[in-house]
């Protein structure tokens, strides 16, 4: 009677344990996993990947994204640029609608850049609005936010005016930190809108007034928040996640069963070392240590998950607008590592001493392999050198960085906002934020300068050239691979097209049919 | 009883200061701060944020102004989620902490109790070496390793619950299970020991001579005094629970306060892990409190004064 019971209860339970992961696979449901609860979902105020990857399907702007990362009409239906390339005429869609079914005019627009240039409210893309004119004297404080140049003349008609021609200014416009800012924050213009939020799970459900949302999108897309990774890969495994943020090396190494799933692509970002320029090494010894770095077997073996070798800042497939980008081409790219080799020792032969040279470096899987490889690579091909490695907490080595406190290098890494070469260049910039070599070079700076303003991609493409040459010759860093994204897609998940700038809007994707 | 009790609450306010202190000096003293990223604000936008979470002040200001907060229940805003107060996310996250918290606790107390006494009953015999090598184990296997061992299992292997997460009672089972095995193992271990050492004491031989029904003589004489480590032992070990199991709460993904504390760590938020900091203590100290006054309750000897 008893044991009989037993079975029974048994059943019972499991029985219940099948309903629940019914509720879970919910075909009308995309659940994505986000590697960070977002530190704000304020499209002006937010800066963080997992930010950015909510705020691009909750609002849009006068430019956004399809498929495959590619400029397209957003907010706005049509756009002029004037013959002196200073003035932008964007004209709002008059079926572009707020969730509560009033329409996006040029006012919401004109509120939300004055919003991220205000100085007071700290946001981190103002930047983005450089080039428009009233800029700088709103930024000194000198002007009222009032005199920032752009104009709502009419509710559908919005201008913009810039100081220089600035070539990349629609890739700008298509980040969520110039949406449209509604009167209340509650209001959304995206293809989705929140639902609900908090610090493990961000649910979003369709918005009901966008016009071009497909009738077989997902109805309602579960962010997922995993500060682990190995959690959100059982997440994934255990079929409660369609998508997850990133993919441990663990499993990139063998992926087994999950190969099927596993969606790997160039991405515009790159990993390199910063020396510190306050206090140099001997410039001989900085062009030996890049010359001597083989970053084949640095990308194929020690990384191995199809990243580039880096020779220089630039990725591979980044682009001036409609043209790819040449990046500048060094010779000792084409040389063996042998030759390489050969020629750093002679470099530093007539050195008196050579002194001890450290990498600084966050604490993380890749890190650490990398920085041992690195260590190898020098000590064997540098006799004498002495190659020590100092990992700390991720903000310890940024806040150490950022003060130029570290004795020798740091690694680093960028991952570009929007598709442009001076994404990575500006990190050179003299006294930028991000400039962690403590490079300066006024030559650099004005070529910088030049490049932004200049219409035609054949002139850009010199002098970005140019300024990569200069930055290439003063050894202020070693770049080394650039960056593959990571993300396992269920099968079931269609629509996913891999780009590089691993943007990914909900829109785009359904359920496949059976 | 009520002098005791006042006195004791009165003892923990310099204590209490001394944690706000020391965590205050620590929090601080941690290198990179709350706004630090890779992508760098320019420097004087990120000084206009500091200023306005009154950062720019001498640390000393900050802190009066930071214990004069305290005093009105204001535990300040958080410094990593705008637009969110430290009170609004422990809030948020305490539920979970003590669901999951309080559920282990029972299972673990209940389950515990009970395998310790048939342990200490059936003393040398093979029932109590299967109950007492089974507890080993589970005191030596850390949750780290049961934890994702569990989710391989049930969650990936058979798939008969989520493996993270909290959407529905299903997701509870194995983060209370594994929540709980230690604490069923520890105080089986404890129950066995104290019941062994009640059962040969001079009042349970006297009661045994007089003729008791040896259930009588478990339940309603042996039972109480025996749980005297118990309670001591549950003490911090419900303070630890409630506030939420960093470990268990990382590998199922809960949002309870475990995972918070972690996040509040790594991302520089001084507020939220001060507010936790002074959470947590207030636990301790006060279910430390409530553990004396229930040694009365089990002890008739205890006296208060």
């Amino acid at each position: 009677m008893l044991r009989s019971l037993l079975v029974f209860l048994i059943v019972l339970s499991l029985a219940g344990c099948g309903e629940e992961t019914d509720v879970a696979r919910d075909v009308s449901t995309l659940n994505r996993g986000l590697s960070a609860a977002p530190e704000s979902l304020d499209p002006q105020l937010a800066r963080s990947v997992p930010a950015l990857t909510v705020l691009a399907d909750v609002y849009e702007g006068l430019l956004t994204r399809d498929a495959s990362g590619g400029l397209v009409a957003g907010v706005a239906s049509d756009w002029r640029l004037s013959d002196d390339g200073l003035r932008y005429e964007f004209t709002i869609d008059r079926a572009a609608r707020w969730s509560d079914g009033t329409p996006v005019t040029s006012a919401d627009f004109v509120r939300a850049w004055q919003f991220l240039v205000n100085p007071s409210n700290g946001a981190f893309y103002g930047e983005l609005l450089a080039p428009v004119t009233g800029f700088d004297e709103i930024r000194r404080g000198d002007s009222p936010v009032a005199a920032l140049g752009v104009m709502a003349p009419t509710d559908d008609q919005l201008i913009v005016s810039l100081t220089v021609n600035q070539p990349d200014f629609l890739e700008r416009v298509a980040m969520p930190a110039l949406a449209p800012r509604a009167k209340t924050t509650d209001l959304f213009n995206g293809a989705y809108v929140v639902k609900s939020t908090d610090l493990s799970e961000i649910v979003l459900v369709q918005n009901g007034v966008h016009a071009s949302l497909p009738d077989d999108a997902f109805a309602t897309v579960r962010y997922q928040i995993f500060e682990q990774e190995q959690t959100e890969l059982a997440a994934f495994e255990s079929g409660d996640l369609d998508i997850t943020s990133r993919v441990p090396r663990s499993l990139l190494r063998n992926p087994g069963k999950l190969e099927s799933t596993l969606r790997r692509a160039p991405y515009l970002g790159i990993v390199y070392l910063n020396f510190n320029l306050r206090e140099p090494l001997d410039v001989r010894l900085r062009e030996a240590l890049y010359l001597s770095v083989d970053r084949d077997a640095l990308a194929t073996q020690v990384v191995g998950r199809g990243e580039q070798p880096a020779w220089t800042m630039v990725p591979a497939g980044t682009r001036l607008g409609d043209t790819p980008y040449r990046r500048f081409q060094l010779d000792v790219a084409a040389l063996g590592i042998d030759r390489r080799i050969q020629r750093a020792r002679e470099l530093v032969a007539d050195m008196e001493s050579m002194p001890v040279v450290q990498i600084d470096y966050a604490s993380n899987d890749e890190n650490r392999v990398v920085a041992a490889a690195l260590q190898q690579m020098w000590q064997t091909a540098l006799p004498g050198l002495e190659v020590k490695l100092n990992n700390q907490e991720f903000r310890v080595v940024l806040s150490q960085a950022r003060a130029g406190e570290y004795p020798g290098l740091v690694r680093s890494s960028w991952i570009a906002d929007y598709n442009d070469p001076q994404q990575f260049l500006e990190l050179f910039r003299s006294g930028a934020p991000g400039n962690t070599s403590g490079f300066a070079n006024p030559m650099f700076d004005t070529l910088l300068d030049r490049a932004a303003a200049l219409r035609f991609p054949e002139r850009r493409q010199q002098a970005l050239n140019e300024a990569e040459s200069l930055l290439h010759e003063s050894f202020a860093a070693v770049p080394l691979y650039t960056m593959v994204s990571k993300h396992l897609v269920h099968e079931h998940v269609v629509g996913w097209e891999d780009n590089p700038l691993d943007l990914h809007l909900s829109r785009y994707l359904r359920h496949e049919a059976d | 009883m009520l002098r005791f009790v006042l006195s004791r609450l009165l003892s923990t306010i310099p204590t209490l200061f001394l944690v706000i202190v020391v965590a205050f000096a620590m929090v601080r003293a941690a290198p990179g701060g709350p706004f630090d990223s890779e992508r760098a604000l320019p420097p004087d936008i990120e000084a206009r944020i500091a200023a306005a979470y009154g950062l720019d002040a001498p640390l000393h200001e900050q802190f009066v102004r930071y214990v004069g907060g305290l005093l009105q229940g204001d535990l300040g805003p958080s410094f990593r989620y705008q637009g969110t107060t430290v009170s609004e996310l422990i809030a948020g996250a305490l539920p979970v902490s003590l669901m999951v918290g309080g559920l282990a606790l029972i299972i673990g107390v209940v389950l515990g109790v009970a395998v310790g006494t048939t342990a200490a009953l059936n003393q040398n015999r093979w029932s109590d070496h299967v109950l007492m090598t089974v507890s080993m184990a589970g005191i030596s296997i850390p949750n780290f390793v049961i934890a994702p061992l569990l989710v391989l299992l049930f969650a990936i292997k058979l798939q008969w619950l989520p493996a993270s997460g909290l959407r529905s009672a299903g997701s509870l089972v194995l983060p209370v299970f594994a929540l709980s095995l230690p604490m069923v193992a520890y105080i089986a271990r404890l129950m066995r020991a104290s019941m062994l050492e009640v059962l040969k004491s001079q009042f349970i031989r006297t009661a045994r001579a007089q003729g008791l029904h040896p259930n009588t003589l478990v339940f309603r004489y042996a039972l109480k005094p025996s749980l005297i480590p118990v309670v001591s032992f549950l003490g911090p070990a419900i303070a630890g629970v409630l506030t939420g199991s960093v470990v268990i709460e990382q590998v199922f993904n809960l949002p309870g306060l475990g995972r918070l504390f972690i996040q509040g760590a790594l991302n520089r938020d001084y507020t939220l892990v001060m507010g936790l900091v002074i959470l947590y203590s207030t636990v301790v100290i006060v279910m430390n409190l409530v553990v004396d006054l229930v040694y009365g309750i089990l002890d008739p000897r205890v006296r208060y004064s």
